[in-house]
């Protein structure tokens, strides 16, 4: 600090005393402006000059007294104050309390007491004008980030708090400042609405650095704000002592709506896939057995009635025979005829009662309830989900008795498949398998508004299990 | 002499020109009508009287299926042959519940058809080679079946047992919802598993299940 460049004002009444000063501190380097007597022109100097200090005198000239004059000069200025004067009372030293001087000097004061008071002053001053101008920079800060961060003393009441924290809790400062943090920061699973208590406290105790994921914050007017991103930090001033807490958090609700809207159009898209590959296939097979087959069984026909039953032909109608039979069979494999013509309970029965001979597993189908008439795309949808669950149970786990049953409970059909399959060989492919023939099956569940579930049960190994809503034409 | 007439119904002008060229050959059938879809076989049925459908099963609008169910209702002395790509049970089985008089797989040698045509018409039923294989098979497995299913007799309690086995439960979970001593359910489990002649609960159930006792 450069001492040369203080400027001080004195406000003393007596000549003396003024004229007394203003030489001491001009010979330590000070600056000093013609003093003023009275209060009034003071303010008038200030109003053009702005020392870096005033040393006040309390009784002076004109209608206002030395601590009136500081109150406004603080106020206005900020410009730090020194008393002198020959007051010492109680009274007197009580009001000149209130305007914070910097120092008080009795009259008749010492040369070496003025020095150390003015110099002091000065000092304080400047660090605190530092420190303030810091913890704005700080405050402006914290008040302009996205977090809401809220600090909570050792007794869990609110200490300080963010314009993000009010504007999410929607709660003004006399609402938050000292309060228990369980009064105003109401906070609840946003899956199961559990109420959590005081999260704080617990996750304090177990040293966890977040709040538990997936929770909503429950604002003053009752509406749900998704919260997530948070941290729990200890409040410490640099010893070991722990003062408190430090909670941020971030409303998440444009980020979780952003990722339900992606979640959406991806579930869509494997819709469309899966849609488009159903029409596909079925375009094929209709080609294939509507087109290939018929105009093999026309030549078949034609040939029989043009050269009946030779010796010499009978080659070529095996040839032709072989060829429809395996039209059919590509038909057949792409999609059954039969779902268009029966119900998904016939359709499953069939797919059992034809694989079984050809494996070692014995595959048994189990209709609990009548006919279940439902729409065409349900239909395929249930018989690929079982088509693939006999499938992965047969080729890949090596069931030797697998159980496919189809019930209807109020509105929801059941479709489960059950196996006996090697347990680890399965989890094994399921996991690997995780791109194809599982995702596969949940995709065609989800896509039907339904979801699929797999677990073991204890007795009876594993169980495929799809739920999906019922719906008819 | 007066021709028998035959309506014709396929939505494939090769199909109908075959199985017309090879009526032709016999003097006494007379195709009056051809339709290219169920609809218009229905239709056709109506206005041109035939003595004898010959239907294709799968066909746009009406299935010959459905198409045969329309026209007996008009008609229940209709005869009817459903023409099929399918030597499957359950078409067959479902057309013979309908009331057609004969099932011929297209693939099969034209005869059959011949063969059906005279058959149907003298007032029989007819149901080419392939098709009697399917159905006599399907009688055996089903006799043997039912055979099967009189040598295991449950007991009720054995019955809730299993059902219970089947929702994935143990032993001790089965006890406490039945109110019994796990001893007492794994002895009905030891005694199920001998009487379906099972080595394990999922073989067990699979084999009721196979035999629609549960």
């Amino acid at each position: 600090m450069d001492i040369l460049k203080s400027k001080i004002l004195i406000v003393e009444d007596s000549f003396i005393v003024a004229l007394h000063l203003k030489t001491t501190l001009e010979s330590e380097g000070y600056q000093v402006l013609d003093s003023c007597p009275s209060g009034e022109e003071a303010l008038e100097v200030l109003s053009k000059e702005k020392p870096s200090l005033v040393l006040m005198d309390i009784m002076i000239k004109g209608d206002m007294d030395g601590i009136e004059t500081a109150a406004i000069i603080k106020e206005k200025y900020g410009i730090p104050i020194i008393y002198i004067s020959a007051l010492s009372d109680k009274a007197t030293i009580k009001r000149a309390k209130l305007t914070q001087p910097y120092g008080f000097l009795i009259k008749p004061f010492e040369d070496r007491a003025v020095f150390t008071t003015v110099e002091m002053a000065i000092h304080k001053h400047e660090m605190e004008l530092k420190l303030r101008q810091s913890e704005q920079r700080f405050t402006a800060a914290v008040h302009s980030i996205n977090d809401a961060i809220i600090v909570v003393d050792t007794n869990c009441c609110i200490t300080f708090y963010n314009a993000s924290a009010s504007a999410i809790m929607q709660r003004n400062e006399e609402e938050i400042i000292g309060k228990p943090i369980g009064d105003v920061l109401h906070l609840k699973d946003a899956t199961t609405n559990e109420v959590l208590e005081n999260p704080i406290q617990c996750s304090a105790e177990l040293h966890v650095s977040s709040l538990p994921a997936n929770l909503s914050l429950i604002s003053k007017d009752g509406s749900e704000i998704y919260i997530g991103e948070s941290s729990l930090s200890l409040l410490s001033t640099g010893n070991s002592d722990v003062n408190g807490l430090v909670i941020s958090f971030r409303d998440i609700t444009e980020k979780r709506q952003q990722e339900e809207l992606l979640k959406n159009a991806d579930r869509e898209k494997t819709a469309a896939l899966i849609q488009g590959q159903e029409n596909e296939r079925s375009r094929i097979a209709r080609d294939l057995h509507d087109g290939l087959g018929q105009m093999l069984n026309a030549i078949k026909m034609n040939a029989s009635v043009i050269a009946p039953a030779k010796k010499s032909m009978s080659g070529l109608y095996t040839l032709i025979d072989e060829a429809i039979q395996e039209c059919v069979r590509i038909s057949e494999n792409l999609l059954p005829s039969k779902l268009n013509d029966f119900d998904l309970g016939t359709c499953l029965k069939s797919l059992c009662e034809q694989l079984d001979p050809n494996f070692k597993s014995s595959i048994s189908f189990k209709n609990g309830g009548t006919v279940i008439a439902m729409n065409h795309k349900l239909k395929i949808n249930l018989y690929r989900i079982a088509q693939e669950a006999i499938n992965n149970a047969i080729k890949h786990a090596d069931a030797k008795n697998i159980v496919v049953s189809l019930k209807k409970e109020k509105d929801v059909i059941l479709l489960s498949i059950h196996d006996d399959g090697d347990k680890k060989a399965a989890l094994n492919h399921h996991n690997m398998d995780e791109g194809h023939g599982l995702t596969n099956m949940s995709d065609r569940a989800k896509m039907m508004g339904g979801r699929l579930s797999i677990g073991k049960t204890e007795a009876l190994g594993w169980l495929i299990e799809a739920k999906v809503p019922f719906l008819d034409n | 002499m007066t021709k028998q007439k035959i309506l014709i119904a396929d939505d494939h002008a090769m199909i109908r020109e075959g199985i017309k060229i090879l009526l032709k050959k016999k003097k006494e059938y007379e195709v009056i009508g051809e339709a290219v879809n169920g609809l218009d076989a229905v239709e056709k049925f109506k206005n041109l009287n035939p003595d004898l459908v010959i239907l294709d099963i799968s066909m746009p609008e009406l299935s010959g299926m459905e198409a045969a169910k329309e026209i007996l209702n008009i008609d229940p002395a209709a005869l009817i042959i459903i023409l099929s790509m399918y030597d499957d049970e359950d078409y067959i089985r479902l057309c013979l519940e309908i009331g057609v008089k004969s099932y011929v797989v297209k693939s099969e040698s034209s005869e059959e058809l011949v063969d059906a045509v005279k058959n149907v018409l003298a007032g029989e039923s007819y149901y080419s080679s392939r098709v009697q294989q399917v159905i006599v098979k399907n009688y055996t497995s089903s006799a043997k079946k039912n055979k099967k299913e009189q040598l295991v007799k449950l007991t009720s309690r054995e019955l809730e047992v299993v059902k219970l086995i089947s929702e994935g439960l143990t032993s001790h979970e089965i006890a406490k919802k039945l109110f019994i001593s796990s001893r007492t359910v794994e002895t009905h489990r030891s005694n199920l598993l001998s009487k379906a002649d099972a080595k394990n609960s999922m073989e067990l159930l699979r084999k009721l299940s196979d035999l629609n006792i549960f």
